[in-house]
């Protein structure tokens, strides 16, 4: 869908429907965010993208450029088309053949990763008690098998292997997984960039201004 | 399709995906006419980032300490910048819009009216 969506969006002769493609590429990346357990990152994406820059987008197509009739010569020539034709194909090609020789294994993966992260997480603020960390210590094989699991096949997958505490080290593995840790390390380790991105916004809304106000005689 | 085996659990699914969003975004870039059909090419392509970097911050990793929101953490930055990026470049075309009463990037080629 995402994909599809993306080749409207370079496709569409009419830019309004370019933009409203845009929207459903935008929502499908949110889906792949979820996917991904990157929830939070779904969120932002919703509401930056679809909510604010694609508003945007859809205001400056409507004041600057007359929608109905302006579907005629949308591209700009047949050169620029070969060549942007033929650059897409090239990066795709590339990055497709790299892709497929790399082919990293989930199985690559050090074995036992989720119990380091135990580990070393465990000392930082999270709202696993320390009770629940033994507990995850204590079974760094389990942990392992669940580790790239979603949610629910890993408390499947946890009952099933340890019938009588899977409950507990499920939960125990929630609270411990940090859903909350981008707060974290947002205000913690990433707080410097995070001022600059503060200050870049706000430049960025000033310098908005100042660009398209009319000038003041 | 064995390629795509494996559905939302192996990683260079995507990674292709990104890629095939990178690509029409640079296909958008060079051949649109419009401001805003670059500006929604530009866009395509920094999407096509983010999704890299989820991908990799979970699937990528070695050794786990609490590195696996790193990834997450910069896709956050560059939806910002996504964002500033956009606020300015639509400014700027209205900006061009009002003097030059087209946005059809053949046609504004002067720097100075």
């Amino acid at each position: 869908m995402t994909a599809s969506s993306a080749v409207v969006v370079v496709g569409a002769r009419n830019i309004l429907h370019a933009a409203f493609a845009l929207c459903i590429c935008f929502l499908g990346v949110g889906g792949i965010y979820v996917l991904l357990h990157a929830d939070f990152v779904a969120a932002v994406q919703l509401i930056v993208y679809v909510g604010g820059i694609l508003v945007l987008i859809m205001f400056a197509i409507m004041f600057s450029s007359n929608v109905a009739e302006d579907t005629s010569a949308e591209r700009r020539g047949w050169f620029s088309t070969t060549t942007g034709l033929v650059a897409a194909l090239a990066v795709f090609a590339g990055l497709f053949l790299m892709v497929r020789r790399l082919e990293i294994p989930l199985q690559q993966q050090n074995k036992y990763a989720a119990v380091d992260y135990v580990n070393t997480v465990g000392v930082t603020p999270s709202t696993a008690t320390a009770e629940q960390i033994a507990l995850l210590q204590k079974n760094p094989e389990l942990l392992h098998s669940i580790s790239t699991k979603s949610d629910v096949d890993a408390k499947a997958e946890l009952i099933k292997q340890s019938p009588k505490d899977g409950e507990k080290l499920f939960d125990a593995w929630m609270q411990f997984k940090g859903r909350y840790g981008i707060g974290h390390k947002l205000a913690g380790e990433y707080i410097l960039p995070f001022e600059v991105v503060s200050m870049l916004l706000l430049a960025a809304l000033v310098g908005a201004v100042v660009i398209v106000r009319k000038e003041l005689n | 399709m064995e390629w795509l085996s494996g559905g939302p659990n192996v990683l260079s699914n995507y990674l292709i995906l990104s890629g095939f969003l990178f690509a029409c975004g640079i296909f958008a870039m060079v051949s649109r006419r419009n401001a805003v059909g670059i500006l929604m090419g530009v866009e395509l392509i920094l999407n096509a980032t983010g999704i890299n970097f989820v991908a990799f911050s979970r699937f990528g990793h070695d050794k786990i300490d609490g590195s696996h929101l790193d990834g997450q953490i910069f896709t956050l930055f560059i939806i910002i910048l996504a964002a500033a990026e956009a606020v300015v470049a639509l400014a700027l075309v209205l900006a061009v819009f009002q003097t030059h009463k087209t946005i059809a990037l053949n046609e504004v080629d002067e720097m100075q009216m």
